[in-house]
């Protein structure tokens, strides 16, 4: 057990974390839901048959862990609320209240900018976004990850960058705006 | 502040530029915690296991004792040498014996020639109950691990209610379910395939539309699919197709024949993904996971890239509505696998699709339709639900994407069952691969209106064998639709009547 884990750490971990925050966009979360990622690993490792990758099985995972996540919070906070609300809310919310990690505030203002209107992006949008460009990883990877076509990797990747164009025009208008009032 | 044009450019290279985040926690320290974790909690999935063999479990060791407890006192009545006379409170005692020997004993007794009906395959069910309907001493032995193990599709551990239900009707089989056997309504309806078409409004995505496949062989219903779903209106992509062959080169796959002359590279690398997405959504529900295209007999280039075969993924679970419009999981960007990064199986399928509530994408089960279970038995799955009055249009939906989504299983059939207006509706799940008049599916299809509609005309034969086989399978489910309903209920008056008996 113990040398499987170390051989899985040394490998694909700080690939693992790294996918987990980009996509929950918290370091405490991506820290425990990493946890939740190895032990759903280690404990199906033996029924792993081979059929994808080790890589990609894993990405998968972290993946569902992650989607799981966001539903949950989801869920937690309608319930808190008593109300149903729209996704689009939700996130709206989050974007006024989390402020941006350490590692995001370190970078220049345009690295900033991309990060923050990446979550106005929808969640298959952002997926493909940080496994394609943040991972690096191939098209052929990210589809095995996803469980989608190729050429649908292709087309949400296409339709991703052009949102995220939109989202960042959008903001610079309204960041033109206010220092014109001001 | 900086002022940028924000091109594709810019962004693509700003997210390459995006840090690299690392976990401060050393291996030691996540070892420590996973383990902490570990111990505290055994994972969902295992959690599940557990709690779905339990039951299981209890229901096989009071069935063993009760066998103990009735043999005595079936020796003793001579029950077994009464065949033909058995009520249905004895035939209960009987259908709850699991020694195959005490089986044949009073099969060969109560001169029982089908003897073959006795057989302790779960999945001959129909004929089992044929035979105890005919003879009235056909007994049904408790199979119940056999039956969770040969089930076809139930294959995961994780669907143990599911098993339950499927057990708890063949320990009902064959006893006195058949006199109050509920007449339900049988129909059964044609076979559906799609369209698709690109919505580009709606962020390129592709929207399906579900035709009735009734008349068509496969091949047709592709051909016709592909006219009717081209991409690229102004350069008709699919319209140059003049015609198609299933299964060639290989198993799986289907040839495109384009006209001569046809030059495909010239199409935008989007008109080309437009087109390789409508490929997918089409033909996929088809089982094709492979196409070929032609130019004559010459392989012909498709797109900018020059691919003269495209490989198509056979992986979609469910279907859900955006916009109004029908759309597959795969493109809707549901959850296809659960959390262990396994495919779906049907019912967690269905399940998935009542229940979805997503920004992007919204459930394709009416308000007013419940979905209350879903079973396989053999290649048959079985969709029990109840109905306050959804709008026909939408409860056609609903089933047309129930049956699209079994058609991505190793199923033949789905059942509709309404148990509150008892009635069945049987979908049979492919197309028949061979017109009426016998023509063999990889004969090339010609793309012309004429050959289809000469086809219409004709009744392919393969209806009218799913009618008697649904109708077959609709007789056994509807008996297992009564045994669930009652079940409960009939357990405690069989024990009544058992001590009644035992007694006198």
């Amino acid at each position: 057990m113990r040398e499987e884990f170390e051989r899985l750490y040394t490998t694909y971990h700080q690939q693992l974390f790294q996918y987990l925050f980009y996509l929950v966009r918290s370091r405490e979360t991506a820290e425990e839901l990493v946890q939740e990622v190895y032990i759903k690993v280690l404990h199906s490792f033996e029924t792993f048959e081979g059929k994808s990758s080790e890589k990609t099985w894993l990405y998968s995972i972290a993946k569902h862990v992650a989607i799981d996540w966001i539903r949950r919070q989801s869920r937690k906070k309608r319930k808190f609320e008593g109300k149903e609300y729209e996704w689009s809310e939700r996130e709206f919310e989050i974007e006024d209240k989390q402020p941006l990690p350490d590692q995001i505030v370190e970078q220049q203002e345009e690295i900033q900018q991309v990060y923050q209107m990446l979550e106005k992006c929808t969640k298959d949008q952002q997926q493909v976004i940080v496994l394609r460009y943040v991972q690096a990883l191939s098209i052929a990877e990210s589809a095995e990850i996803l469980g989608w076509s190729e050429s649908k990797v292709k087309t949400t990747q296409h339709r991703a960058i052009k949102a995220l164009q939109k989202h960042l025009k959008a903001h610079e208008d309204v960041q033109e705006g206010k220092e014109e009032t001001q | 502040m900086s002022r940028r044009k924000w091109s594709e450019d810019d962004i693509e290279k700003t997210l390459t530029k995006l840090p690299k985040i690392e976990d401060r926690r050393s291996k030691d320290e996540l070892f420590q915690a996973v383990e902490k974790q570990r111990g505290g909690r055994m994972p969902s999935r295992m959690e599940q296991r557990k709690r779905q063999w339990f039951f299981p479990a209890m229901a096989s060791a009071a069935a063993v004792l009760l066998v103990v407890l009735m043999i005595p006192s079936f020796m003793n009545s001579g029950m077994f040498m009464s065949g033909d006379d058995m009520n249905s409170a004895e035939q209960n005692n009987m259908s709850t014996m699991s020694e195959s020997d005490l089986q044949n004993d009073a099969a060969d007794q109560a001169g029982n020639e089908n003897t073959d009906n006795a057989d302790n395959d779960p999945s001959n069910s129909a004929p089992q109950n044929d035979g105890a309907e005919e003879e009235g001493a056909d007994i049904q032995v408790n199979q119940e691990e056999e039956a969770a193990d040969n089930d076809p599709v139930n294959t995961s551990p994780g669907e143990a209610d599911l098993s339950d239900n499927i057990l708890n009707n063949e320990e009902n089989n064959g006893n006195g379910m058949q006199e109050a056997q509920i007449d339900y309504g049988y129909e059964e309806e044609g076979t559906t395939y799609v369209t698709a078409a690109v919505e580009e409004e709606n962020g390129s995505l592709v929207t399906l539309t579900p035709e009735s496949g009734t008349g068509l062989t496969k091949a047709e219903a592709v051909t016709e699919a592909l006219a009717a779903s081209d991409p690229t209106e102004e350069e008709g992509v699919f319209s140059l197709l003049e015609s198609i062959e299933l299964h060639q080169p290989e198993e799986g796959a289907v040839s495109l024949y384009f006209e001569e002359g046809t030059d495909f590279s010239s199409l935008s690398s989007a008109q080309t993904d437009y087109a390789l997405e409508v490929l997918q959504e089409v033909l996929s529900i088809h089982q094709i996971n492979q196409v070929y295209f032609f130019e004559g007999d010459e392989p012909l280039e498709f797109g900018p890239v020059g691919e003269t075969n495209v490989s198509l993924s056979l992986m979609n679970r469910g279907f859900y509505q955006v916009e109004g419009n029908l759309v597959s999981a795969r493109q809707a960007g549901a959850p296809m696998t659960n959390g262990a990064g396994e495919p779906l199986t049907f019912d967690e399928t269905i399940e998935e699709m009542a229940a979805s509530e997503e920004e992007s994408y919204s459930s394709i089960v009416p308000e007013e339709v419940t979905v209350s279970d879903v079973r396989y038995e053999d290649e048959t799955a079985f969709v029990f639900f109840s109905d306050e009055g959804a709008p026909e249009e939408d409860f056609q939906l609903f089933k047309q994407a129930v049956e699209l989504t079994a058609k991505y299983f190793t199923l033949d059939t789905v059942q509709f069952v309404n148990n509150e207006e008892e009635e069945v509706t049987v979908i049979p799940l492919q197309l028949p691969e061979e017109s009426s008049d016998g023509d063999e599916s990889n004969e090339p299809v010609n793309n012309s209106t004429g050959n289809n509609e000469a086809v219409n005309e004709e009744e392919p034969d393969e209806p009218d064998n799913n009618a008697e086989n649904a109708e077959e399978n609709t007789e056994n489910v509807n008996e297992n639709v009564n045994e669930n309903d009652e079940n409960v209920e009939e357990s405690e008056e069989d024990e009544n009547e058992n001590d009644n008996d035992n007694e006198s």
